[in-house]
């Protein structure tokens, strides 16, 4: 029997907050796991969360605190805009 | 069999210590090895070619024999493997080192339209919106098709960025890695000849894209310039945070 399923199995924080998120595409014959697929994205101090996964919600709304946001949002308006 | 290990100093005065295998038949010595004995030869598996790789087999401490798809390392230190494939950790064991390799991962990741407010979530609709990734060590090449069916509430007097790329950039002043834009469908550009370029915004995960509207150099490729129906593909090559 094929079966597929989908889950979070790498969320890396960085220094800044920034929540780099890979999302596992796991394809299973029989139980024994025949293919995985990688999809990332990274998620921003101060960025919009609705619609992520319960358990980047979680990581993020502790790691996320109006500090970081705060600071992350500072470094981003210090950069020099082309 | 019995092994008695007799544990005497190395003195001038004493005999070398020895350990003693098994008990000897009536007129036979038992075996004897002296520990300023050189062994060679000892340990061998069943088979081996020259430069072969030992490895055990099991938990047994059994020394697995050579296969074709067996590694090897030549004297010079050359690793070759003939079969099999190299695995990077499942996270990144990251390294500082600049001649050290850390890290391979390829995968997908989804392009999205954003203007000043780096939402997806304001109305953007898509017909194709597919992005495939290579990160080997800190360097991600990114390639991607993204194509606009509906605006929703961009504003369309902003910049046009494309986010969702797989890692954040590099940080540091001046580290901007540009895009290439190898095709492009239904734009709304500033005039015709204009080519589409822009750059991987420093410590980010997103495209700032430009539009060559100048003979000095660029000027802005605007939401309202990637319009309604504007399709794209390019590519990049950035270097990553880690």
């Amino acid at each position: 029997m094929i079966n597929e399923r989908t889950i979070i199995d790498n969320i890396t924080v960085l220094e800044d907050g920034q929540i780099q998120v890979r999302r596992a595409d796991i394809i299973e014959r029989d139980g024994v796991e025949i293919a995985r697929n990688f999809h990332r994205h990274v998620i921003s101090p101060g960025q919009d969360i609705s619609g992520e996964d319960e358990k980047v919600r979680r990581v993020a709304g502790a790691i996320h605190t109006k500090t970081v946001v705060d600071a992350f949002r500072e470094a981003v308006l210090a950069r020099i805009e082309l | 069999m019995a092994i008695n290990v007799t544990p005497i100093p190395k003195l001038s005065a004493f005999a070398v210590p020895t350990i003693t295998f098994g008990t000897a038949a009536a007129g036979t010595a038992p075996t004897v090895i002296r520990s300023d004995a050189t062994i060679s030869g000892a340990v061998t598996a069943q088979t081996s070619v020259d430069d072969a790789i030992a490895r055990y087999n099991g938990t047994a401490g059994q020394i697995q024999g050579y296969t074709s798809n067996s590694p090897t390392i030549s004297d010079a230190g050359v690793f070759t493997l003939p079969a099999g494939q190299i695995v990077f950790p499942a996270t990144q064991n990251a390294s500082t080192g600049a001649t050290t390799l850390d890290d391979f991962e390829q995968g997908l990741f989804t392009p999205v339209l954003w203007d000043n407010d780096n939402n997806s979530s304001k109305g953007q609709g898509y017909t194709a919106q597919l992005g495939r990734y290579q990160k080997v060590g800190r360097i991600v090449t990114i390639q991607f098709t993204m194509a606009v069916s509906d605006l929703g509430t961009l504003v369309t007097s902003q910049y046009a960025k494309v986010g969702g790329l797989p890692y954040p950039s590099l940080a540091g002043t001046n580290n901007y890695a540009t895009i290439f834009c190898g095709y492009g469908d239904s734009l709304a550009l500033s005039s015709a000849g204009d080519t589409v370029g822009g750059f991987v915004e420093l410590n980010a995960s997103y495209i700032g894209l430009r539009e060559w509207t100048a003979t000095g150099g660029v000027g802005g490729f605007l939401i309202s310039n990637y319009s309604v129906n504007g399709m794209v593909m390019m590519g990049a090559t950035y270097e990553a945070a880690a």
